[in-house]
């Protein structure tokens, strides 16, 4: 028979852990949105300075609370939850769940602290924290990947993100060693196979792994053709070991050669998802696959730049609009175009138990600030674009005001939806 | 999305024509006119026919076994959401009713909108939790008797 109301949340083996799970990884990351724009608008120049020099300072810091406070926060509370019903696996373990997130936001909070007072001390402890929170969500992963049934691409996506997890972590407390110990290592090289593991390898390969499920969901059309997806993954996984064998050997022509493969392998991506969202069921895509396609664009951008810096065919300002497309632009702007939709679609869930019914997603979902986040973002993307193609800093600072205003939009969408599950 | 089970994939046709049915409703409610009203009288037939067997069907041979497996909570979940449609199903009954009688005018007419595009709402996201739970699950519980035992069942 059909169990009485309220074992909704309870189930050990249940594949929908309690809201507050994901929703504390979703909160983080809005709070972090925030500080990265507004440690951007303090510091304008700093962006520049760190596409061409590296190094310690308020760039570095606002880029891992972008990378680490948004990326990694929101693929950690996403995974948790999306990763168990994609895979039809019941949820390894609630506390270890919660566990990621009390080693991960203070980690986060003084890794980023600590670069951006220049205090290599406390960015290590940040780190090592960090690391430590990766260690035990990467073995959730593993669990949840080892025993999965279904989703076959979802799955080798799982299994190629979480591959990439293991050696960004390796490679960033590689640099993390070098500043406040002065490992001896060529920290360029080390800096780019941290950035290519952790951008297109682990954030890139979740992002076009849970894309397999959820764009076709949220668009109400079929899955891409598994096959399709595979044959991406593998040129999008091929592409990654190549630019590391090419930062291995210093090669420039394999490593533009790598970001070739890269753009074929994202190319095909899109197209096949392009395909399966024009079979959808329902006309209306709704306002966050706007955001959906910027991403994609950017995407795109960043690994046909990519092959061009590599080759030296561009200016040195160039890393820095590559910084802008792939991290803003690609990563961030797709994160919270699906975190939009996943937000208000889980707290329904989770708002019909004790026997009402799931009430309406549209309820759900306060138009009006994601409609000004939306403006406010691509605004600011559009800026950071033009900034860091001209290398003027007050368009740097007006671009960081408007991302700033935007994640406060986002932010207030966000409260809203928290508040309207608790009534 | 593939599924490897017999009535895995009928529930999945049945899905499919209730999106795209209700999608023609969203996107036709705001004009008044003879093909709307022909469109509202599939609805309400496919609401009294195929959907209310869909749901029994569900009810009484897939929930029950979901729950067995460990799933209980989400049987639980898609069982609370048929009660909620079945309700805003007879509101929007009625309100088609009198349209059909002339007896609607614009108050009642603005209510069957309004009910429509509910229920349109509800039956997607009805749809995308079961396409996304109930099917793949399915698909590991059933074992191929009881799956071809099912679809004959459902056929009948």
């Amino acid at each position: 028979m059909i169990p009485a109301a309220g074992a909704f949340t309870a189930g050990a083996r249940s594949r929908l852990l309690p809201a507050s799970v994901p929703m504390r990884y979703f909160g983080a990351a809005i709070v972090f949105h925030a500080l990265a724009w507004a440690m951007l608008l303090a510091s304008p120049g700093a962006l520049a300075r760190l596409a061409a020099f590296g190094g310690l300072g308020p760039a570095l810091a606002a880029l891992h609370l972008v990378t680490l406070g948004v990326l990694a926060m929101t693929a950690v509370g996403a995974t948790l939850q999306l990763f168990p019903i994609a895979t039809r696996q019941a949820v390894r373990s609630v506390v270890a769940a919660k566990l990621v997130w009390w080693l991960l936001v203070p980690g986060v909070a003084m890794f980023a602290a600590g670069a951006a007072a220049y205090r290599p001390q406390l960015l290590g402890a940040g780190a090592a924290t960090v690391a430590l929170a990766l260690a035990v969500y990467a073995w959730l992963l593993y669990q949840n990947l080892r025993r999965a049934r279904g989703m076959r691409a979802v799955v080798a996506h799982g299994w190629g993100a979480l591959g990439s997890l293991v050696l960004l972590a390796a490679t960033g407390l590689a640099l993390v060693a070098h500043y406040e110990h002065g490992l001896a290592l060529d920290r360029g090289a080390f800096a780019a196979a941290h950035l290519v593991l952790a951008a297109y390898g682990f954030m890139g390969l979740l992002a076009l792994g849970l894309s397999q499920f959820l764009l076709p969901m949220f668009a109400l059309s079929p899955a891409p053709s598994p096959r399709g997806a595979l044959a991406a993954l593998s040129a999008a996984a091929g592409a990654i070991l190549l630019a590391l064998g090419a930062l291995t050997v210093g090669s420039r022509a394999l490593l533009a050669t790598a970001a070739v493969l890269g753009f074929a392998a994202a190319a095909a991506h899109i197209a096949a998802m392009q395909g399966a969202l024009r079979k959808r069921l329902r006309p209306q895509l709704g306002p966050a696959f706007v955001l959906v396609r910027v991403a994609w664009a950017c995407l795109l951008a960043s690994l046909a730049l990519a092959s061009l810096i590599a080759l030296h065919w561009v200016p040195p300002r160039a890393a820095a609009l590559f910084g802008v497309l792939l991290v803003p632009g690609w990563l961030l702007t797709f994160v919270l175009a699906v975190l939009q939709r996943i937000v208000p679609f889980l707290a329904t869930v989770h708002a019909g138990g004790q026997g009402r019914g799931a009430p309406l997603v549209s309820s759900f979902t306060p138009v009006r600030p994601l409609a000004v986040h939306r403006i406010l973002h691509l605004g600011a993307l559009a800026l950071l674009l033009v900034a860091a193609a001209t290398g003027a800093d007050w368009l740097v600072r007006a671009g960081a005001a408007a991302g700033l205003a935007g994640a406060l939009a986002y932010g207030a969408f966000f409260t809203r939806v928290l508040a309207r599950l608790k009534e | 999305m593939d599924f490897n089970r017999q009535i895995s994939r009928r529930l999945h046709e049945e899905h499919v024509a209730t999106l795209e049915l209700w999608s023609r409703v969203e996107q036709t409610i705001g004009t008044r006119d003879a093909a709307l009203e022909a469109l509202l009288g599939r609805c309400t037939a496919a609401l009294a026919d195929e959907v209310a067997r869909h749901f029994e069907f569900e009810e009484s041979e897939l929930f029950p076994r979901l729950a067995d497996a460990g799933e209980g909570d989400i049987a639980e979940l898609l069982a609370e959401e048929h009660q909620v449609i079945r309700g805003v199903a007879a509101q929007f009954d009625e309100s088609c009713r009198a349209l059909r009688t002339g007896g609607l005018d614009a108050q009642g007419w603005q209510r069957l909108r309004v009910t429509a595009l509910e229920l349109a709402e509800r039956l997607v996201s009805h749809v995308q939790k079961e396409e996304m739970s109930l099917l793949p699950a399915l698909d590991d519980l059933l074992d191929e008797a009881t799956d071809a035992e099912l679809a004959l069942a459902y056929a009948g």
